[in-house]
């Protein structure tokens, strides 16, 4: 098992959930699978630590959930609102100045 | 069975004063993610014994869970949320009951109440004529 991310990383679950859920309403356990998938496994959440992000979100509207029953289980499917589509956009923009920011540090020759 | 965990998380997070819809929305969903996580395991081909540690492993420790949930204000009662507002209402509602006690111990009592008023005004009149008599009779000096 891949060991999970620090606390530095608390804002990318959020990106990342409202990426996923831009795509198609999710239930919590298909979340985690398709964070791990378009990362590549390099961003391995604690898988129960998704709730609290999704509970949060929802929260602040940006976010929906309803219930569906799938094989005789009743799943939380959420999916993105309005707002949680500005959320997203604004998340996105300030991600990209950050790793921006951290390539072009990176890519800065050393001073001697 | 992660019916343990599910137990001492729901303790940690009604003691952090986290809203009862946000307790039992996230017990509910990490039993399910848990299901499904055993399921996967054992379609792996895991034991039953194997895929319930795998699961339990891949969920994360309760306290993990619950200090992120307890992390996030906006998941928690108002009350917890704003304790000054809790502290405020509380003292309004001890100084309403105090004023207001009084009232409320005469309220629907109107009967019992009428019936102290007339016996009492009865043992005044009664108390006052009989001290009346006694001072005239005083006064006046009794009759040989």
């Amino acid at each position: 098992m891949g060991q999970t991310n620090p606390p530095f990383m608390s804002g990318v679950p959020e990106l990342l959930v409202l990426r996923l859920l831009a795509r198609e309403e999710m239930y919590g356990y298909e979340l985690v699978k398709s964070v791990r998938l378009v990362t590549g496994e390099a961003i391995a959440l604690g898988e129960g630590v998704i709730y609290p992000v999704l509970h949060a979100l929802e929260k602040a509207g940006a976010l929906k959930a309803r219930r569906k029953p799938i094989n005789g289980r009743t799943r939380v499917y959420y999916t993105l609102t309005g707002k949680g589509q500005k959320r997203l956009e604004r998340l996105t923009e300030e991600w990209g100045r950050i790793s921006g920011g951290i390539e072009s540090a990176l890519g800065e020759p050393e001073h001697v | 069975m992660y019916e343990p965990n599910l137990r001492s998380l729901k303790r940690t997070l009604i003691r952090g004063g986290v809203a009862p819809v946000f307790v039992t929305r996230t017990l509910e969903e990490l039993g399910d993610h848990y299901e499904d996580l055993e399921d996967e395991a054992l379609r792996a081909g895991s034991s039953r014994e194997e895929a319930g540690t795998d699961a339990r492993g891949r969920l994360g420790q309760p306290s993990a869970i619950a200090a992120e949930v307890l992390r996030r204000p906006e998941l928690k009662t108002w009350t917890f949320r704003w304790p000054w507002v809790r502290v405020v209402l509380h003292r309004f509602a001890v100084l309403l009951a105090l004023s207001t006690a009084p009232a409320m111990a005469v309220v629907g009592r109107g009967a019992s109440i009428t019936r102290w008023c007339v016996s009492t005004g009865l043992a005044v009149l009664l108390t006052g004529s009989l001290l009346l008599l006694m001072q005239h009779m005083i006064s006046v000096g009794l009759p040989a």
